[in-house]
C-alpha cells in the first residue's frame, strides 16, 4: 500500500506492506538513528516524534502515519552543528554507548516544548520510557536541566 | 512486521463495523496491543482513526471519544481536573510518555486486559462504555468487561461528573511495567463518613472487578477508623491467582496494603 509522510521536513512516498512498522520503514529509508531495541514497547530506543509527540516507531504501523510528520534525531543537527540538547548531552558526559541517545533526544525535545522549566522529577517522569544501561540517568537529567536553564537565559 | 493481507481505513462507523465482521479481522486504534500480537491467523486490520471519536465533551457527565489518547488525561484542562485531579495523577503511572501518546482510551477498554490500569481507574469512577453494534448502546464498564461480545466498536467512555474522591495504587517492578496488582477506590466523604464507595482490584491476574464485600463494609463508616479492618477484610475475601509475575498469596497481601494506601490518600486529600 502507498503511504505519504514527511520525515524531518522531507516528503516521502513509499510502498509498504500492510503490517509494516514505522521503525522498519524509517530504517529502510536511511534514517538509521532510529534504533531497533527491545521490540516490546519497553526501551524507547526507537522513539521518534509523530506530529511533535514522542511515540514508539516499533509499535506504530506505517499505514497510520499517512499525511503526518515524523522527526528523527537526524532532523536536529544543522550542517553538522549539534542542537542544544545534543550538545548538552555531550558536555555532561551523558553519551556512553550512545544506543539510547537518539530516542532520548527526540523525547527530551518534546518535554522542553511542553514544559520549558521542568523539575528534576518531571524530567525523570517524562523520560521513564527511555532506558539507558550506561549512565544511570544523572548526567542526562543534568543535561536537560542545563538546556532548560540556558534557554531561560539563566546561568547553569 | 505483522504478516497481514490488508490494512483498511474506513470513513464511517457502519463501514468499519461491516468490515470488522469478516473472519480473522481486528480493529486497530492506537495500535500498541495489535502490534504485539503473534497470531498467524490475523489477516486484516480495520483502522478506526478516520472515524473521529476524538471529542472531549463537558456536560452532566464527561464524554471521552474512544480515540482520545491517554496523554490527554494529563493535559486536557477538563479531564485533568476531574475528581480533584484524579486522572492526571493516575495516568502518570500508566505506561511511559510514548505509550500514553499512542494508547487510546477505547483500545485500553476494548481489549479487556486483566492487567489494565485504565480499566481499574475508570471502574472506580463508575464509568460507562458506549458501543456500536449496528446501533449505539451504553453499558457500565463493570458489565462490559464481564460480557463476551464480538466485533463491537467502543465509541466513547462516559465519566460521571461529581465530587467523589478517587485514588489509584499499583505495584510493579518499574514505573511502567505491568502491575502485579492494582487498586482503585472511590467514595463520597463528609465529616469523615464514607458513602457510595467503590473498591476495584485488577491484575489479580484476572480482569478488574469490584470487591462488593469491602464496599458494603465501608459504606456509612468513618474513614479514619475503618482502614485496618477494611484491609483485613480485603485480604480475607479477595479472589486472586498466581502467575509468572507473582504468587497468589503475595497478591492478597498487596491488595490489603494498596487499599490502605489508597484510603489514606483519600483521607489526606479530603
Amino acid at each position: 500500500m502507498k503511504v505519504e509522510f514527511k520525515v524531518n521536513g522531507k516528503m516521502h512516498s513509499v510502498n509498504v506492506e500492510p503490517g509494516e512498522f514505522l521503525l522498519e520503514t524509517l530504517r529502510n529509508l536511511g534514517y538509521k538513528s532510529v534504533k531497533h531495541g527491545c521490540d516490546t514497547a519497553s526501551c524507547g530506543a526507537c522513539s521518534v516524534q509523530l506530529d511533535g509527540k514522542p511515540v514508539l516507531s516499533c509499535r506504530t504501523f506505517t499505514a497510520t502515519v499517512n499525511g503526518h510528520e515524523i522527526k528523527t534525531v537526524e532532523g536536529f543537527s544543522k550542517e553538522g552543528e549539534l542542537s542544544n540538547i545534543q550538545r548538552a548531552l555531550v558536555e555532561e558526559g551523558a553519551v556512553q554507548c550512545g544506543f539510547c541517545i537518539p530516542g532520548l533526544v527526540v523525547t527530551a525535545d518534546a518535554l522542553l516544548r511542553e514544559n520549558p522549566s521542568p523539575t528534576e522529577d518531571e524530567i525523570k517522569g517524562y523520560l521513564n520510557g527511555n532506558l539507558c544501561r550506561c549512565t544511570g540517568y544523572e548526567s542526562q537529567t543534568r543535561a536537560i536541566l542545563k538546556v532548560a536553564k540556558d534557554s531561560r537565559g539563566e546561568k547553569s | 512486521m505483522l504478516s497481514i493481507k490488508e490494512y483498511l481505513r474506513p470513513d464511517t462507523l457502519e463501514e468499519a463495523y461491516d468490515l470488522g465482521k469478516m473472519e480473522n479481522t481486528l480493529y486497530v486504534s492506537g495500535g500498541l496491543m495489535i502490534a504485539s500480537l503473534k497470531s498467524s491467523r490475523l489477516e486484516r486490520l480495520v483502522d478506526l482513526k478516520n472515524l473521529g471519536m476524538e471529542e472531549i465533551e463537558d456536560g452532566k457527565r464527561v464524554k471521552i471519544g474512544a480515540n482520545v489518547k491517554l496523554s490527554e488525561f494529563m493535559t486536557n484542562p477538563l479531564l485533568s481536573s476531574l475528581n480533584h485531579g484524579f486522572f492526571k495523577k493516575t495516568m502518570k503511572d500508566v505506561g511511559s510518555t510514548q505509550i500514553r501518546n499512542m494508547a487510546t482510551v477505547g483500545g485500553s477498554v476494548a481489549f479487556r486486559l486483566g492487567w489494565s490500569d485504565v480499566i481499574t481507574a475508570l471502574m472506580a469512577s463508575k464509568a460507562t462504555v458506549e458501543l456500536y453494534e449496528g446501533q449505539l448502546n451504553e453499558v457500565s464498564l463493570e458489565r462490559y468487561v464481564k460480557e463476551k461480545r464480538r466485533k463491537e466498536i467502543v465509541t466513547a467512555i462516559y465519566i460521571p461528573k461529581n465530587d467523589r474522591f478517587l485514588a489509584f495504587e499499583k505495584f510493579s517492578k518499574s514505573t511502567f511495567d505491568i502491575a502485579m496488582l492494582n487498586v482503585g477506590v472511590g467514595m463520597n466523604i463528609r465529616d469523615d463518613k464514607m458513602s457510595d464507595v467503590t473498591v476495584v482490584v485488577g491484575s489479580r491476574p484476572m480482569i478488574s472487578g469490584r470487591i462488593v464485600e469491602v464496599e458494603k463494609f465501608l459504606n456509612d463508616k468513618e474513614l479514619s477508623n475503618s482502614i485496618e479492618a477494611a484491609a483485613q477484610l480485603m485480604r480475607d475475601t479477595i479472589k486472586v491467582g498466581g502467575d509468572v509475575r507473582v504468587k497468589a498469596e503475595y497478591r492478597k497481601v498487596l491488595s490489603a496494603a494498596l487499599l490502605k494506601k489508597a484510603m489514606r490518600g483519600i483521607g489526606d486529600e479530603s
